[in-house]
């Protein structure tokens, strides 16, 4: 998957609501907050036409525990499942799609949800250990997935 | 070892052909479909390492040779040398996944190490990120491509035969002036320490992965550093307060 065939830009942008901003925050520090990591790496993938994030997948902050705002975060996980492709056994784990949507379920959830390169697997697997919201992200990604067709 | 020309059941001779990394210009292509023609070529076939074989008569070998190099391409090797080099399409014009342009470099490869006589058949593939089009954990010699001038190498693989083996990671982010340094260092030590006939993945097995380590000192010299290169940008980034 190239670069070219991932909107940065879309991305960056839902993942940029999600932010608290320095205001809520006080200081912000990217390396030690979720959402900044998160952009961050898309920064990198766009400023290196790469979508490969080198060790970016071991490096997330696991530390950060603010609580960020369900609703935008779910928007911005449904907006990386839509760039993602699906790439089954090529599933891999520095790809900055993984990184983004590990740095956002973090946030959400406190945990992260297994991905093995399948967005139907990872939408089940979200609706069996928080079917409330697995719901309403097969909503919003259909939604999405059907305006984009 | 030796050119590869092989004798048919029906007596026609089947000779390869090699283009740099599979790849033919319209000029090529062209030229070799006159040929066929004028040689009485019984058929084309496209093979598995991306090369070409001509079923002809033998009588017409030498005029399909003069013909074939004529166009700027190469009768195949076969036998205990290393062969023609089996890379995708990875380059800045072609494949919109490919990570650098491995084309090139398979190119580069081809040119520098085809024919080099090895103890058994040496099989290279390069492919331009880890989806691995060109199977590089069934080569003797893969190489993936990780990042711009940044690739991981695999060794030891073999794709066919009733008992296939999977390459092991030998070296991680290195150039590719890397590659070609290590796959000669691999090369020598292969020579060294493979019995007659014997194939990599056996001699490995034989001998001990350990024997076919590079040594840090070659590494080193070779090593993008790309691995820690988004922790520096990360870094930069939280510094500026991006």
């Amino acid at each position: 998957m190239s670069a070219r065939e991932i909107n940065v830009t879309t991305l960056r942008r839902a993942v940029d609501r999600c932010c608290k901003t320095i205001e809520e925050c006080g200081t912000c520090e990217r390396a030690t907050c979720l959402i900044g990591f998160a952009q961050t790496a898309l920064d990198y993938a766009r400023t290196k036409n790469t979508t490969r994030v080198p060790q970016g997948h071991k490096f997330v902050p696991e530390n950060d525990l603010r609580v960020y705002y369900k609703d935008d975060l779910l928007e911005a996980i449904s907006e990386v499942l839509l760039q993602c492709q699906s790439c089954q056994d090529n599933h891999e784990d520095d790809c900055v799609i993984n990184v983004t949507r590990r740095c956002l379920e973090r946030a959400l959830w406190g945990e992260y949800i297994g991905f093995n390169g399948s967005i139907t697997a990872y939408l089940m697997e979200v609706g069996k250990l928080h079917p409330e919201m697995g719901q309403r992200l097969v909503k919003l990604y259909q939604e999405k997935k059907k305006s984009s067709a | 070892m030796g050119d590869a020309i092989f004798v048919q059941k029906s007596g026609l001779l089947g000779v390869g052909i090699v283009a740099r990394c599979g790849v033919l210009t319209p000029h090529q292509l062209s030229g070799l479909a006159r040929l066929a023609q004028e040689l009485d070529c019984q058929a084309c076939k496209l093979t598995t390492r991306q090369t070409l074989i001509f079923l002809i008569p033998e009588d017409k070998l030498d005029q399909l040779r003069q013909g074939v190099e004529a166009l700027g391409l190469r009768i195949g090797v076969f036998g205990e040398i290393v062969r023609n080099v089996k890379a995708c399409a990875g380059s800045s014009q072609l494949c919109q996944r490919s990570l650098a342009d491995v084309y090139e470099l398979a190119g580069i490869i081809q040119d520098r190490f085809m024919n080099r006589p090895v103890p058994n058949d040496f099989k290279i593939s390069v492919a331009g990120c880890h989806r691995g089009c060109t199977e590089p954990f069934c080569a003797d010699y893969g190489v993936v491509a990780t990042g711009e001038d940044c690739y991981n190498v695999y060794l030891g693989g073999r794709g066919a035969s009733k008992k296939p083996i999977h390459a092991s990671l030998l070296a991680e982010g290195i150039s590719s002036e890397g590659v070609i340094a290590l796959l000669d260092y691999i090369l020598e030590r292969y020579t060294a320490l493979a019995q007659p006939k014997e194939r990599l993945c056996h001699t490995i097995s034989r001998v001990g992965w350990e024997a076919f380590r590079a040594p840090e000192e070659l590494l080193e010299r070779f090593r993008r550093g790309e691995e820690g290169d988004f922790l520096s940008f990360l870094a930069q980034a939280t510094k500026e307060g991006k």
